[in-house]
């Protein structure tokens, strides 16, 4: 991508997170049973979708990785692994502060929160695999690439939690009506987050190719460097 | 009573939403920088190399 339109991501993104912010906090209305905390959903929301998203990404890019061996999918994966973390990190944090004045507590172990923080948990293990495991490069490559597939069982439960159980053994709600307004910032939450995500994927992404041809370089001068010496 | 205590949970989650993407930016920024010094690192070495000092 080039620098321009680097630069016109970053705009979009800034010019996004001003209308969101707008939008939370003066366009939509104050919800009548929950009050002022209920503004917590558009981000909240938004950060959890993102996070999803991105764990999806590690599904699909750790099967072409498996399939092709290319640098560009491995790549894509450790981007949206690290970012899905963060953003799953975010709802973890935002969740309990919006569930502490509605519900009473701030955590339960209930479907959706247990299976996202299982999800959560998950993928900092592969982060950690990639970090630390012995071995190749090659070798954690391929093994965090499994991982990668295997984490993405949890995804669909996060998501589907809410209705696979019944509305007595869980706090999430099965169905949200939101006023129109609502609706409007909902999606530009959306849109704000999500543009925001995808920049921070371009630039974690182009620090991984630079660290990984940084890496390639080493090894030609330390291989130039052995041919070399005595 | 109850919209200001509503009221400190969703200034602590919008500012936890910032924090945390302002840790993870200053994050990049670090891993950028090492970077940049690893890179000037292996400009040298080469360079040397190529001066046939090593």
């Amino acid at each position: 991508m080039s620098r321009l339109a680097s630069t016109g991501l970053a705009f979009f993104v800034f010019s996004a997170m001003v209308a969101a912010l707008y939008a939370v906090f003066l366009y939509a209305p104050t919800e009548g049973q929950m009050g002022l905390v209920q503004r917590i959903f558009y981000f909240h929301v938004s950060s959890a979708i993102c996070s999803l998203v991105a764990f999806s990404l590690v599904f699909l890019a750790s099967i072409q990785y498996l399939r092709r061996r290319e640098e560009r999918w491995d790549r894509l994966a450790v981007a949206s692994a690290e970012l899905g973390v963060i953003f799953a990190l975010i709802v973890l944090i935002t969740g309990p502060l919006w569930a502490r004045p509605i519900w009473g507590v701030f955590w339960r172990w209930e479907p959706r929160l247990t299976f996202m923080l299982i999800t959560f948990l998950m993928y900092v293990a592969y982060l950690m695999v990639r970090a630390y495991a012995a071995g190749s490069v090659e070798q954690t490559r391929r093994f965090a690439a499994v991982l990668g597939i295997v984490a993405f069982v949890n995804v669909p439960l996060v998501h589907f939690s809410v209705n696979l159980w019944s509305a007595d053994q869980q706090l999430h709600p099965q169905k949200v009506e939101l006023a129109p307004e609502m609706v409007v910032a909902r999606y530009v939450s959306l849109v704000a987050v999500g543009s925001l995500f995808l920049f921070l994927l371009k630039r974690r992404m182009e620090l991984e190719l630079a660290s990984q041809t940084l890496n390639r370089i080493r090894q030609e001068l330390d291989g130039e460097r052995g041919d070399d010496g005595p | 009573m109850e919209q200001s205590s509503n009221l400190t949970y969703l200034f602590a989650a919008y500012t936890a939403f910032w924090a945390v993407l302002f840790g993870y930016v200053l994050h990049l920024m670090s891993r950028q920088k090492d970077l940049n010094q690893s890179i000037e690192e292996m400009r040298k070495l080469a360079s040397e190399i190529r001066r046939g000092q090593l």
